[in-house]
């Protein structure tokens, strides 16, 4: 059994995926962005309408695997969502807080434009995550 | 009155691109003014106002899949649910409008089409709606 089989092969990615607000269309494209593209083959996205359903894959998932939420906005719903559950998220990206931190503003133009950098800040995560992981299995060398 | 139509907006599956897209070509195109939708957890997380809305306006779900999430949660939260439409059933009508499923980002031609065909079936649930 190789050292793979001992750390979770998948973080999920949750985005809150809200419709009223640019900033749950960023979620979501951002989403697809890390699992599709940045951090492919790593991450898995979740339905949150599903977890909310309480669908048994996604449950099985959340139990089983570290997760990162993506929230629009300072209501945190995605965030919300898993607490209500009875969990908590590894990591959480909330887009307006990107969104000051750059100091910019989002409208339906920039929107692809943040989508790529709330994708970069998850991918960021995503390593923080496996680190973590492997940096938990670390402890003081024994002599045999 | 306006009519709230709420997709699922699933982000794991396609479908569920499909249902978002769908509502939007709706709001902004087909139906301008005529009708709205929420962000689908704020049912959840008990926000007042969105409850309200659901309960205050007729509603219609578009989901993706069979798991029907947001039929089932507005109608949890006492929506006025007056129609639940499915993707997929408008994909059995139309099935050469097949999406990629891998296009999470963003749909090709035929989840576009698909999306269209939606909001045209969408449109015409508003006008009864709205008409009668």
């Amino acid at each position: 059994m190789g050292w793979e089989s001992f750390t979770p092969k998948l973080v999920g990615v949750i985005p809150c995926g809200g419709e009223e607000l640019p900033e749950g269309e960023v979620t979501r494209l951002a989403t697809g962005i890390v699992v599709e593209k940045l951090r492919k083959g790593r991450t898995s996205t979740l339905c949150l309408p599903l977890l909310l359903r309480k669908g048994e894959n996604e449950i099985s998932f959340i139990e089983n695997y570290p997760v990162i939420v993506v929230d629009g906005c300072s209501k945190k719903c995605g965030t919300c969502v898993l607490r209500k559950l009875g969990y908590t998220p590894d990591e959480t990206v909330i887009v307006s807080d990107v969104v000051e931190k750059l100091g910019t503003t989002l409208s339906q133009e920039t929107v692809n434009e943040l989508s790529h950098m709330v994708a970069e800040e998850v991918a960021k995560k995503v390593d923080m995550i496996f680190h973590r992981i492997a940096e938990d299995r670390r402890t003081e060398p024994i002599e045999l | 009155m306006k009519v709230v139509v709420q997709p699922c907006s699933g982000s794991g599956k396609v479908y569920g691109v499909v249902a978002r897209e769908a509502v939007r070509i709706l709001a902004e195109k087909l139906r301008p003014g005529k009708v709205t939708y929420i962000c689908l957890p704020r049912l959840i997380c008990e926000d007042e106002e969105a409850r309200k809305l659901i309960k205050e306006n007729p509603c219609i779900t578009v989901d993706g899949c069979a798991s029907r999430c947001a039929r089932e949660l507005v109608d949890e939260a006492g929506g006025k649910l007056l129609m639940s439409l499915s993707v997929v059933e408008v994909l059995r009508e139309n099935r050469r409008l097949k999406p990629n499923p891998h296009s999470l980002i963003s749909l090709d031609d035929k989840g576009c089409k698909l999306a269209e065909k939606v909001a045209e079936k969408l449109a015409l649930e508003v006008d009864r709606i709205l008409g009668a």
